[in-house]
């Protein structure tokens, strides 16, 4: 009988506080959207696979060779064109395959026969853009193709076709061939630090507006408030402790992280499965990041600055949530959706390849994640604005934040509480 | 209009102030009184009458609406670094960080304001107005009330404003402890010319301690005097008597 009369205070606690209900709205609206702009980006670049045309360099001029052709022609429903040269080739059709000298001769039809597949990409890669499928779709009906060719004409039985061949890719990336391996072990890093990167944003976010609300439910604030010293002192103090904080917490994460892997790593040598654990991956993916990347070790510097940034821009969110809210309640209200965003915006990265722009690349870091991803592929590609402008974008919003909750620490609406009544939500 | 230069012979100058929260909730209402230096000046009235309001102005952590506040001479809305510089203020409902001990709490306070040897003294002396004995060293949270309302009282007696902003000093305390804190009050008052400015719910210590008494009603002031006069006039025997005569009159 009691818990259902608390629990109808409670719930009604919650339904009938704003915030309660503004975050709702935001984060159904906002993860919709997200979900649109994903999906629209997947069945793009889906489309645009199985419609793209492909350039073609047949450096066999056997017979074997050329019906090779034909025949993939065929099966590509003559989307497949002849081109002098791989450059070319990617101008015009964005893929090129190429078949080496003295591919035919069968004998040499080692497990190891290769084809070549370059693919052009002027966006930043992502698991859409650069996916194995194009590669592993030509594989197939190269493959099948040589099987049949093979029967009809040197009169294989179908037993002994066991051989294939394999297609090594490789990707024209604005103006620099890099292996697709590599390529997309890098991206795929980029995303998880994204994500690591937002994840520990959102403590932030939690901390910051804690400490606030903290010091409003203790009582002692408006005494803080009355004594000389400037009060943006007060925010720059809690968003520094938040920060620290939160480093503290996600260093703890990640080291725990590592030693999971780690011990799943060695559980898995010891079962003679050498390469299986992600710790190899993430740490294979961080020396592919240095070693390719054209910053060197510095890159892994440079995503540090992002995400203190990141988590300065949040725990400033954090405080202005905290001095605006007028208890606890609301205050978690506002965070959430806070946190949400980032997150949000960081799963959007890994499907939406943002164009090679830099005035896309500027204003998009003010979302923080995108930032890392394109000071990685700067670095990747060389070219320096790609990781100027991220990291002033970056800066912008975190100083602006900052000038904003000291501007509101100044104003009444610390000691009152920001009330937002229902009949100025029904006027909007 | 005053002068300029003799708006510095008040401790509080306050000239028409108004105060509205939101669209039309008035808490002041063309509220214009001063305090003189060295006084206690009590400000007493029903609740929300605008005690609190006031005294947030003058304490630089509301922004009025409209009229004029000085603190020495110093505007209160233009200059408020300068202002909280010579004031202390003991809100409503002060309270302290529950994981400090008292002791942290008295010095983190007082640090905002002292150092070196000056803090030391300070921390000294309001350890000394606690009067708390062992439990100083004990966190904030194992305080009762009264143990927490002493606490934020000894800091700011301690810190030797010019003036003393105290709102309802004694709330919470029984009665020894109001009595000891009442005495505390006017003995800084007179041995370190602290001016106060306090509001009570408690006549017996408004008549007590002030020299002078504001009855504020819905935001304006409907009688200002001292004690003894306000009796005189209202042909009564204590404050509570003028009081409710005041705010009847008033309300009629
Ligand atoms: N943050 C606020 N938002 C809206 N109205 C407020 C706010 N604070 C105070 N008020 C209103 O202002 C008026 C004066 O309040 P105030 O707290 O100054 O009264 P008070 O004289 O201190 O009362 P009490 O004796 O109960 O402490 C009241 O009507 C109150 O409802
Ligand atoms: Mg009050």
């Amino acid at each position: 009988m009691a818990v259902k009369i608390l629990l109808e205070r409670e719930l009604k606690l919650i339904i009938r506080n704003p915030g309660f209900i503004i975050g709702l709205i935001f984060i159904i609206a906002f993860y919709s959207f997200i979900g649109k702009m994903t999906g629209y980006a997947v069945e793009t670049s889906v489309r645009e696979m199985y419609t793209a045309s492909i350039g073609i360099i047949n450096r066999d001029s056997s017979l074997f060779a050329q019906r090779l052709v034909e025949d993939l022609n065929k099966t590509f429903g003559g989307r497949i064109y002849s081109v002098s040269s791989v450059e070319e080739g990617l101008r015009r059709y964005g893929y090129v395959l190429v078949v080496p000298e003295n591919f035919s001769l069968i004998e040499n039809f080692t497990n190891r026969s290769q084809v070549y597949l370059y693919q052009k990409i002027d966006k930043i890669p992502s698991t859409t853009t650069l996916s194995t499928q194009m590669s592993s779709l030509i594989a197939g009906s190269i493959n099948n193709i040589i099987k049949d060719l093979l029967i009809k004409m040197r009169g294989y039985s179908p037993e002994v076709m066991n051989k294939s061949v394999s297609v090594y890719s490789e990707v024209l990336f604005r103006d620099k061939f890099i292996s697709q391996g590599v390529l997309m072990s890098i991206t795929g890093f980029s995303m998880f630090l994204a994500f690591i990167t937002a994840f520990i944003m959102m403590m932030v976010g939690t901390f910051s507006t804690q400490l606030m609300v903290f010091e409003k439910i203790e009582k002692a604030f408006e005494m803080l408030l009355a004594q000389p010293i400037h009060r943006r002192d007060i925010v720059i103090a809690k968003l520094i402790s938040s920060v620290v904080q939160s480093l503290l917490m996600g260093a703890a994460y990640l080291i725990g992280m590592f030693l999971m892997f780690t011990s799943m790593g060695s559980a898995a040598t010891s079962s003679s499965q050498p390469f299986s654990s992600e710790n190899y991956t993430i740490s294979f993916s961080i020396n592919d990041l240095i070693v390719y990347t054209g910053a060197g070790a510095q890159i892994l510097l440079l995503i540090g600055v992002i995400l203190v940034l990141g988590m300065i821009y949040v725990g400033a969110l954090g405080i202005i949530a905290g001095l605006l809210a007028s208890d606890e309640r609301s205050a978690g209200y506002v965070g959430g959706p806070i946190a949400f965003f980032f997150l949000g915006v960081g799963f959007a990265m890994m499907f939406i390849s943002p164009p090679l722009d830099y005035t896309v690349a500027f204003i998009s870091s003010f979302a923080v994640v995108p930032a890392i991803v394109y000071v990685i592929t700067g670095s990747l590609l060389n070219d320096y604005m790609f990781i100027m402008l991220p990291l002033i974008g970056v800066s912008i919003p975190p100083i602006i934040l900052i000038i904003i909750a000291s501007k509101i620490i100044d104003r009444d609406i610390v000691v009152t509480g920001l009330r937002i009544r229902r009949k100025m939500l029904r006027r909007t | 209009m005053v002068m300029r230069d003799s708006l510095e012979r008040y401790a509080v100058y306050i000239k028409d102030l108004v105060k509205i929260f939101g669209r039309d909730v008035v808490a002041v209402d063309r509220l214009s009184l001063y305090v003189e230096p060295g006084e206690i000046y009590g400000l007493i009235g029903p609740n929300g009458s605008g005690k609190t309001t006031t005294l947030r102005i003058i304490s630089t952590l509301l922004r009025p609406t409209s009229g004029e506040v000085y603190v020495f001479g110093i505007n209160v809305i233009k200059d408020p670094i300068r202002v909280r510089s010579i004031i202390n203020y003991l809100p409503e409902e002060a309270g302290a960080y529950r994981d400090l001990t008292g002791l942290d709490f008295i010095r983190f306070m007082l640090s905002l304001r002292f150092s070196g040897p000056r803090l030391i003294q300070a921390v000294e002396e309001a350890v000394s107005i606690a009067d708390l004995g062992n439990d100083i060293k004990r966190p904030v949270r194992t305080y009762s009330k009264g143990m927490k309302r002493i606490l934020a009282l000894s800091t700011v007696l301690a810190s030797k404003p010019r003036l003393l902003i105290l709102d309802e000093p004694t709330s919470g305390l029984d009665v020894e402890k109001s009595i000891r804190v009442r005495d505390l009050i006017l003995r800084y008052n007179r041995e370190h010319q602290i001016t106060i400015f306090l509001s009570s719910h408690n006549m017996l210590e408004v008549e007590y301690l002030c020299r002078r008494v504001g009855i504020l009603y819905k935001g304006r002031l409907i009688a200002e005097g001292s004690p003894e006069d306000l009796k005189r006039i209202t042909l009564s025997r204590n404050l509570e008597e003028v009081f409710v005569k005041k705010v009847a009159e008033i309300g009629s």
